[in-house]
């Protein structure tokens, strides 16, 4: 006699069974990126992200608008890509909260969300975070996604060199009317280039007579590389690209900050076009101590 | 501090993953870590606090203290580090039961851009455990940041961050202050704390010296005075150099 389970449908079932069970347990489940102080709907928002690059630029321009805005932390991003470190509140004087890695903050008024990270990214797990990020953007619904950087200074092609420095890098592609606004704004877009780093005369004017190339961005971080993941995943993402040095950068701060407030009007702006900032109490000590009584 | 005329390399804030090529992310990995938490007697079931000291300083100062105090070792982490010559490179992280539901856990410095977080997954289990952590670590007097400049800052002292979850009044020290930033395993430790609401202390001990002797230990000496439930007795506390320094010029 025949029993149940040598039955070809009962044997099909068992090996649909046995195969769910080995996917189950083979198929990663996406780590939480995202752990909340306060519960917040960022749905239809902005996010503005600094990517860690030349001069903190997106940082420190970061800094301002949390501070200038009045924004609430609302959480914080963990993830093993992230380098550790701890401090204190970095904008309110005497505060015992901790200022850590990447937190997350939101203003309510401006409909933005704002990712603060204050260390860098290890690049051996860079692809994975940002794979991970744009995962974690995507499911709170952000509209929007505006990335800060800097870029090399030294870097710079001719035309780079004898205008404004500052570049925006969006897909006309895929956002056309964002690109027009930009440009309705008088802002340069990125240039393509033939070949970096290091260019030779000769391949400078062949750069000069071909439309091809790629974009780079020295010194700029992980800012290319969301782009392009944003991209992928029809996630709407600009960078905003300031050339600067090491050194003093709050200057190029300001001007990024100017720019993007330009913009996405976020700020009043003062009879002279400047916005009306609040500057981090942290920044005091960006370069060290005041210097020994004994050397005077 | 660099001294008068000493050339001293300008450092990027970005660090040194600063870069744009896209060749490098598809670098592979050149070496395997494995790391594992090895207990000699039986998981503890819920000890109520885990003391961490991290770095030279804070490890003598431990070594120091077990001394007094016979404790027991509890459990020890070996990290592998399996580069692409096959030489592994171990690092030892030892636990110790210093009374009942207190254990010492002496961590060594490790390299924050390969091991930090290998080191925090494995000591997780034992954090989530536990009532309270507690991270003691050092750093060079000159690194901190205020508005008195480095040559008036004392030759030894002790500043906390602590989060939300942690008691304020059993902080012993007073608050770090911004924008003084703590790096690595202790960090990241600390941050753990705070993501997952679990009570966390980091005291950082400033010292103009890397060894341990009474000046630079004396912050220390403060804090156990009232941190770890009564273990660091005063004579245990008590005592002038735990290395045997060179006290002459001809003889050691």
């Amino acid at each position: 006699m025949e029993t149940k389970t040598n039955s070809p449908a009962a044997l099909s079932v068992f090996v649909v069974v046995i195969i769910s069970v080995i996917m189950t347990d083979t198929i990663e489940e996406t780590p939480q990126l995202y752990y909340p102080i306060t519960d917040v709907n960022f749905d239809g928002c902005t996010l503005i992200v600094p990517s860690v690059s030349v001069g903190n630029v997106g940082q420190l321009c970061t800094d301002l608008l949390i501070l200038s805005l009045g924004c609430q932390k609302t959480g914080y991003l963990w993830h093993q890509a992230i380098l550790p470190i701890v401090g204190a509140d970095p904008y309110k004087v005497s505060s015992p909260d901790l200022a850590l890695p990447a937190e997350v903050y939101y203003s309510k008024n401006h409909n933005l969300v704002i990712l603060q990270l204050r260390s860098s990214i290890i690049k051996k797990l860079r692809k994975r975070f940002l794979s991970d990020l744009v995962l974690w953007m995507k499911s709170i619904g952000v509209s929007q996604v505006t990335v800060l950087t800097g870029s090399s200074n030294e870097e710079r092609i001719d035309e780079q060199i004898t205008t404004e420095p500052f570049r925006y890098l969006v897909s006309a592609e895929s956002n056309p009317s964002l690109a027009e606004t930009f440009r309705s704004l008088g802002w340069i877009s990125l240039e393509k280039r033939l070949h970096f780093p290091a260019l030779s005369k000769l391949e400078s004017l062949e750069e000069d007579n071909q439309n091809g190339g790629q974009i780079v961005i020295p010194g700029g971080g992980f800012a290319k590389q969301l782009i392009t993941v944003c991209t992928e995943s029809n996630l709407n993402c600009v960078a905003l690209i300031k050339f600067c040095s090491e050194g003093d950068n709050i200057p190029d701060a300001l001007v990024m900050l100017r720019k993007l407030n330009e913009w996405l009007k976020l700020l009043e702006v003062d009879s002279m076009g400047s916005p009306k900032l609040v500057f981090p109490h942290s920044w005091n000590h960006l370069f060290g101590n005041p210097p020994p009584r004994q050397l005077y | 501090m660099p001294l008068f005329g000493e050339i001293v390399e300008p450092v990027s804030r970005a660090l040194y993953i600063d870069e744009s090529s896209d060749e490098e992310d598809n670098l592979e990995d050149s070496g395997t870590n494995v790391t594992k938490v090895n207990w000699e007697d039986d998981t503890p079931s819920s000890p109520a606090t885990i003391l961490v000291f991290y770095g030279q300083l804070a490890a003598d100062f431990l070594q120091k203290v077990l001394h007094g105090l016979n404790p027991k070792s509890a459990a020890h982490l070996k990290e592998k580090l399996l580069s692409r010559n096959k030489v592994p490179k171990e690092l030892n992280l030892q636990i110790y039961k210093l009374s009942n539901g207190i254990y010492g856990c002496f961590c060594p410095n490790v390299d924050i851009g390969k091991s930090s977080s290998l080191v925090l997954e494995e000591l997780v289990p034992i954090f989530k455990r536990c009532n309270q952590v507690i991270v003691v670590c050092s750093l060079p007097a000159p690194f901190f940041k205020g508005n008195d400049s480095t040559l008036d800052l004392p030759s030894a002292f002790m500043r906390a961050l602590y989060t939300s979850t942690f008691d304020q009044k059993d902080v012993v020290a007073p608050l770090l202050e911004s924008p003084n930033l703590v790096t690595g395993v202790p960090a990241s430790i600390l941050s753990w704390c705070e993501v997952f609401d679990k009570p966390g202390c980091l005291y950082v001990s400033y010292t103009d010296s890397p060894h341990l002797d009474s000046i630079s230990a004396e912050p220390l000496v403060n804090v156990f005075s009232s941190v770890g439930g009564g273990v660091f007795k005063t004579n245990v506390l008590s005592f002038q150099s735990a290395i045997p320094e060179p006290s002459s010029n001809l003889y050691i």
